[in-house]
């Protein structure tokens, strides 16, 4: 198994607070890693990995937002599990509104929809974030916070976002990210 | 990128410092005096010697007094954080914290509310790594608290190397005591660091040991030559 986790941060210091957590659970299960920045993607990357994870950046970091660096999602088959900021990046992706709305601290989330990462209906998870996502076809939400969608699925495929950060409080999402897609 | 350093003087916001140095100009440091030892955010011992770690470092330091309490303590912050981005024009912090989502989250709306970047570099960091990594750095680190079962006083202004990692390691497997002290059980003053150009040198101290917790006290300090 060798998961690529893709860092959106732009400033080098945030990638020890938002990919490194991701890759320290992953070590410890186990897993091999890479890394590769987000504009630094290769086809020769994506072939390489069997999964992938989008990892999350700063609040106020979206410079990610600002091209369309992930057109790649589109076609790519194998599972992907957006954190944080990465859930924005694959709504972006398909198409999806995402629209100002600032979370931060822990809230209850309550899971609206079976998913084989999270076999818990209510958990507590942390959230840092300024947008929330509006799902349209082909995602569907699997959890809300409050009124909010807080975590996202492909309709037929193997992609996932999270709104919040699993890392955080509920590391058994990525766990079973890993092990169940 | 000038930031400003949330200083308490212990290791983890020195590491912070030394780890957001690679990348960005620490313009200031910012610490929160507590008027009483009792405060929930920010619990430091020793927190008088931040400004002489200041002077050694060659960096100036933001100290705000702050009444105990929650709100009072995060509007001092947000007070001083303020300064901080008129006086020495920040656009960013860099935070020492690991783990507590409590402390994170505050500082987090804080900086929202202020259009500050957040930096964590140490955020979710594993305790022995973080330690080893202190060490790995040069920094000299004594024990300046300890608040929890089966750490003594005895502990108290211990340096902080390999022997006593090893010690510390023994009481996680036994008792469950977070060795870098996320909980609050150790707290610990920075004496040197690599972006120290001189070193602290305690000159007088005391230990006071009460009811299964104590503090080594520094009383008086000079700054020397390295």
């Amino acid at each position: 198994m060798r998961a690529l986790l893709i860092n959106l941060c732009l400033d080098p210091l945030s990638e020890l607070e938002f990919v490194k957590p991701i890759e320290y659970i992953l070590r410890y299960h186990g897993i091999n890693t890479f890394i590769k920045r987000y504009m630094e993607i290769s086809p020769e990357d994506l072939g390489l990995a069997e999964k992938v994870i989008l990892c999350g950046s700063a609040l106020k970091d979206d410079h990610f937002l600002t091209d369309k660096w992930f057109r790649w999602l589109e076609k790519y088959d194998r599972p992907i599990l957006g954190v944080g900021s990465g859930s924005h990046a694959i709504a972006k992706a398909f198409g999806c509104s995402l629209i100002n709305k600032t979370k931060i601290g822990m809230f209850k989330v309550r899971l609206i929809r079976e998913s084989r990462l999270m076999d818990k209906r209510v958990f507590y998870a942390y959230f840092l974030t300024k947008r929330a996502i509006i799902p349209t076809k082909p995602l569907e939400s699997l959890a809300k916070v409050g009124n909010l969608d807080c975590m996202i699925k492909h309709e037929s495929r193997e992609i996932y976002g999270c709104l919040f950060h699993p890392e955080v409080m509920n590391p058994e999402i990525i766990v079973n990210f890993i092990s169940k897609t | 990128m000038k930031l400003g350093a949330l200083f308490s003087g212990g290791k983890d916001s020195c590491l912070a410092i030394h780890k957001a140095r690679a990348f960005h100009e620490i313009a200031c440091l910012i610490s929160l005096i507590p008027k009483s030892e009792e405060s929930l955010i920010f619990h430091f011992p020793n927190i008088w010697v931040t400004r002489f770690q200041a002077e050694a470092m060659g960096i100036p330091i933001i100290q705000i007094e702050t009444e105990i309490g929650e709100e009072k303590e995060l509007t001092s912050l947000f007070k001083a954080l303020k300064l901080a981005i008129k006086r020495y024009g920040i656009s960013g912090i860099v935070t020492g914290a690991i783990r507590s989502t409590y402390q994170a989250s505050r500082i987090q709306r804080i900086c929202n509310r202020l259009g500050l970047w957040c930096f964590n570099p140490l955020w979710l960091k594993d305790q022995e790594e973080l330690i080893r990594e202190v060490l790995e750095a040069g920094f000299e680190v004594i024990i300046s608290g300890v608040f929890a079962y089966p750490l003594n006083s005895s502990f108290l202004g211990k340096k902080l190397d390999a022997k006593l990692l090893i010690e510390l390691l023994d009481l996680w497997r036994k008792y469950g005591i977070s060795i870098a002290g996320e909980g609050g059980e150790i707290e610990t003053t920075v004496l040197d660091a690599p972006m120290f150009k001189r070193r602290i040198e305690v000159t007088d101290y005391e230990i006071q040991y009460r009811g299964g917790s104590g503090i080594f006290r520094i009383k008086d300090l000079r700054l020397v030559d390295k």
